[in-house]
């Protein structure tokens, strides 16, 4: 039995309530974090705070019967950059060209290969520009070596917002904000 | 031998480039510094190693090299392990899995590490995206096809000058073969192909290579949707990749395909292919779509160092679907030194659509909104969606939204929360602006009493409701909004409203008056704010049926003075004295006799004193008569002195016609077992198919059924009846 989830409802600010049927263990994926925050979860209500008043955070709920990985497994929003270490650096800089940010330094320890993952949630359509610098124990840098990419993934929920025109019992929906 | 650039790795695979100031890979030219292909992630490395090169044959999976002092082995996903090769510091080697066509060529770096090889290290091999095979996404257009050209160098690469021989490269399939053994094509234009296999394998828009038995290919399709055993086929996914359409045949062969072909082009005396600018075709090559190695491109030999450049076309059909997670893959066959190796080079792209790009309006009415079926309404950009509602004729109703954004490679966003908005039958808004009540539960607590509970979040409403407004009834049916009258209770109530500690919410602990057994409690709860006179939707209508009474007292009690009497009392909850029905009908208890009167006039004496003594004295008669006629709520209904009747869920059963002496049923029953676990003390007890009339039982200190009227019409009698004396 696939897992039919209720209409989450709002129970506080930024605050809402999941309710659905399915046959425990219960996989939980969250768009929010764009994990699984739940893997053997026994129950069939959670209620999770969010981002807005307007739209629960979306999660994808899955039952012991759907072996299906989620969407946004499928299609991820956070960037992982690998490079291989060298024998000179100290230290190695992450750096984010668009956004002029320094995202991570992380020490030369000799393990070999060097991987960074991003917990940025990156936007549908994003391009991202990162670049890894090596720092030597003098302090002096590489050139950066550039590496950019691409986001495809599944687009966030749509916040709403609804007016009702009584005289012609028309309702028009625009994009809500919080 | 584990020598590097030896065996399956003897043939390389390079990008193209040209230029020299600013250099332009990929559109031909000569052969770049750099290898191309798919690249691992590594998750757990050994740190002296460094991966230079691994065999598309890998695949997507995880793949293993485990490591001791100076020896490495190399275990394929799916694969048994390989020999162990020596790797000494400085040295570049192959390793390769049980498949010697999975391969990985490391390096161990002992500049960077002096470690030993000790450990191992998982090589994650994921879809690789937008490589020189699969090149970047692409738009479909709706007016004409989209052709993207690319060219890498296939390189003899081997450090030992052997010869590459036999080189075969074609055009990878990605589905089981199947057979258009149902329905074919016709000469042009749409149509479906269907076959008795199963497409399921297949992806869900690509394309198809037709072929006759004799394995000639007869057309390239491009097909926009699927079935699990039908393709269909739009008119301008006829005739790809340089095929001409042309009618199938029942025993036509069908493969799953990347669309693509290919073309191979010979270096000249620099080393260098044609070049092309983006979007133009090679010129004087001859594609190739042969899907197997005998219709593939071939070359008798690649001598060391001697390259071969490989164009790649991939076309795009007019209006095709989006879709993402495309496949390019080809395979390359060569024989080295004897044996025969296979490679292959494959990636992914995503095929986009920005017409499909936008926002989709669902709309449900009193239903969620149907996600799978058409929108009620698109848009683009700062959308304005619209949905034209028809009130309802009474009552009200709900209407759903949701909207979903889904973006060009036809990724949707994954919400499926629906906002509510209530019209009224005049086409009034009437949405509540006060949330309703939470966690809503009623369950019988005891001594009759049937408690509310339940949750209210303050912070949720722009102005937090004031009042827990409860519309109630015990008459079996629901309670109505618009004609019952509520009870409110102030959120600030203290003694029903508590505020939580740990969130800003206010539970209600309500407790109804006690009631009596199989009372028919019916509640339904809103929130109410007061100044804006706005109530909350409302919420389940909840039920409980009193299964509780107040505490029985303790049995045989007994009562005396000192060294003097004893002797045993009626408690005092029971009802002593006499019932009064009206009419001058009374059920009188006293001195363990209950007795029954019309007026002056004694129905029965039931006696319990004991289990010897007990029974129903009377001088009526009893006559098998049913009754089935509507009567009142009452369980003993008095009509007049002379008329009584005793009723199941509203219906006269049984009669007492005073006048006649006769009591009447369908049929009478003496001596009937009837439990005792009624626990109430009132003189009847009723369900909705047994009435019950109860006498106490001094000898166990309760009362006890010792009559019950069925639905049915049986009037049963726990102990016997005596005729009467006196």
């Amino acid at each position: 039995m696939a897992t039919v989830i209720s209409n989450p409802t709002r129970v506080g600010a930024k605050t809402w309530k999941y309710e659905w049927t399915g046959t425990a263990p219960f996989r939980i994926f969250s768009y929010d974090t764009y994990s699984y925050i739940h893997r053997d979860f026994p129950d069939t209500q959670l209620t999770i705070y969010g981002t807005s008043n307007l739209t629960p955070p979306v999660l994808e709920i899955f039952d012991s019967t759907e072996g299906d990985p989620a969407k946004g497994d499928t299609y991820p929003a956070q960037v992982v950059v690998q490079w291989r270490g060298t024998s000179t650096a100290k230290e190695y800089v992450v750096y984010d060209t668009d956004n002029a940010a320094t995202l991570a330094t992380i020490p030369e320890t000799g393990k070999g290969y060097y991987i960074w993952a991003g917990n940025t949630i990156l936007a549908d359509a994003d391009t991202v520009n990162y670049t890894v610098n090596v720092k030597d124990v003098a302090g002096n840098a590489s050139e950066a070596s550039n590496q950019t990419f691409v986001v495809n993934r599944n687009p966030d929920a749509v916040k709403l917002s609804i007016a009702y025109d009584s005289g012609t019992n028309t309702f028009t929906v625009t994009e809500g904000s919080d | 031998m584990a020598t590097a650039f030896t065996k399956g790795d003897s043939l390389g695979i390079y990008a193209t480039e040209s230029g020299t100031t600013t250099q332009v890979f990929l559109l031909g030219g000569r052969r770049a510094a750099f290898e191309t292909g798919v690249f691992p992630l590594i998750n757990k490395p050994i740190p002296p190693v460094v991966i230079q090169q691994v065999s598309g044959e890998l695949g997507e999976g995880t793949h293993i090299i485990s490591g001791d002092t100076d020896t490495l082995t190399f275990k394929a996903q799916g694969d048994t392990t390989g020999t162990a090769v020596t790797v000494n510091a400085g040295e570049t080697k192959l390793l390769e899995s049980n498949d010697t066509d999975k391969w990985v060529r490391v390096y161990r770096d002992n500049d960077y590490s002096t470690d030993s090889l000790g450990g191992y290290m998982e090589l994650d091999i994921r879809r690789s995206y937008q490589n020189a095979i699969a090149l970047s996404n692409i738009d479909v257009s709706a007016s004409a096809k989209v052709n993207s050209y690319r060219a890498f160098m296939l390189s003899n690469h081997n450090k030992t000058n052997e010869e590459i021989t036999n080189l075969k490269v074609y055009v990878g399939t990605l589905g089981i073969q199947q057979t258009s053994d149902s329905a074919q094509l016709g000469a042009s234009g749409s149509g479906t192909i269907t076959t008795a296999g199963d497409f399921s394998g297949w992806a869900e828009t690509g394309w198809c290579h037709i072929k006759t038995s004799g394995g000639t290919t007869r057309e390239i399709v491009y097909y926009e949707s699927r079935t699990n055993t039908s393709l269909t086929i739009p008119a301008t996914g006829r005739g790809l990749l340089g095929t001409s359409a042309a009618a199938g045949a029942a025993t036509d062969t069908l493969d799953s395909v990347p669309g693509i072909r290919i073309a191979s082009e010979t270096e000249d005396a620099n080393g260098e292919i044609q070049t092309v600018s983006l979007g133009s075709a090679p010129t004087s090559v001859t594609w190739d779509t042969g899907t197997t190695n005998s219709t593939g491109l071939s070359k008798a030999d690649l001598q060391p160092l001697e390259n071969l450049g490989i164009w790649v076309h991939t076309e795009i059909p007019q209006a095709a679907k989006a879709q993402v997670n495309c496949k390019s893959i080809i395979y390359m066959e060569y024989d080295v030194g004897g044996t025969t190796y296979t490679n292959s080079f494959w990636g992914y792209y995503d095929i986009g659509d920005t017409s499909i790009a936008g926002y989709e309006l669902y709309v449900g009415e009193d239903a969620a909104p149907d996600l799978t079926a058409t929108p009620d309404d698109t848009g683009t950009g700062a959308f304005s969606l619209t949905y034209v509602v028809t009130p309802p004729g009474a009552g009200t109703k709900d209407v759903n939204f949701t909207v979903l954004e889904r973006n060009k490679y036809n990724l949707v966003s994954q919400n499926y929360y629906y906002d509510t908005k209530t019209i009224n039958s005049s086409g009034t808004d009437v949405t509540a602006t006060v949330s309703a009540p939470t966690d809503v539960t009623l369950e019988n607590y005891g001594a009759g009493i049937v408690r509310l509970k339940a949750k209210s979040r303050q912070s949720v409403d722009s102005t937090a409701p004031t009042a827990w407004r409860i519309y109630s009834t015990t008459t079996g049916t629901d309670p109505d909004p618009a004609v019952d009258t509520p009870t409110d209770v102030l959120v600030t109530n203290t003694t029903y409203s508590i505020p939580s500690y740990t969130d800003s919410s206010y539970n209600l602990t309500y407790d109804f008056p006690a009631g009596a057994w199989g009372e028919d409690r019916r509640v339904l709860l809103r929130m109410y704010e007061s100044g804006a006179g706005a109530e909350s939707d409302n919420t389940t209508v909840l039920q409980a049926i009193v299964d509780t009474t107040t505490p029985v007292p303790p049995s045989n009690f007994l009562i005396g003075m000192k060294g003097g009497d004893i002797r045993g009392a009626v408690p005092q909850s029971f009802t002593v004295g006499a019932s009064d029905y009206g009419t001058g009908v009374e059920h009188t208890v006293y001195n363990f006799q209950k007795k029954l009167f019309s007026a002056s006039n004694i129905i029965w004496r039931i006696f319990t004193h004991d289990k010897n003594q007990a029974g129903i004295y009377t001088d009526y008669e009893f006559n098998d008569t049913a009754h089935s006629a509507a009567g009142s709520a009452d369980d003993i209904e008095i009509v007049s002195a002379n008329e009584i009747y005793i009723n199941v869920n509203s219906v006269r059963r049984c009669k007492i016609d005073v006048s006649n002496k006769r009591i009447e049923a369908a049929s009478f029953e003496f001596g009937a077992t009837m439990s005792d676990d009624v626990l109430t003390p009132n003189d009847t007890f009723s369900t909705s198919t047994e009435t019950y009339l109860l006498a106490y039982d001094a000898g166990r200190g309760l009362m006890r059924p010792v009559m019950e009227v069925t639905s049915a019409g049986a009037c049963k009698f726990a102990i016997d009846f005596i005729q009467k004396r006196s």
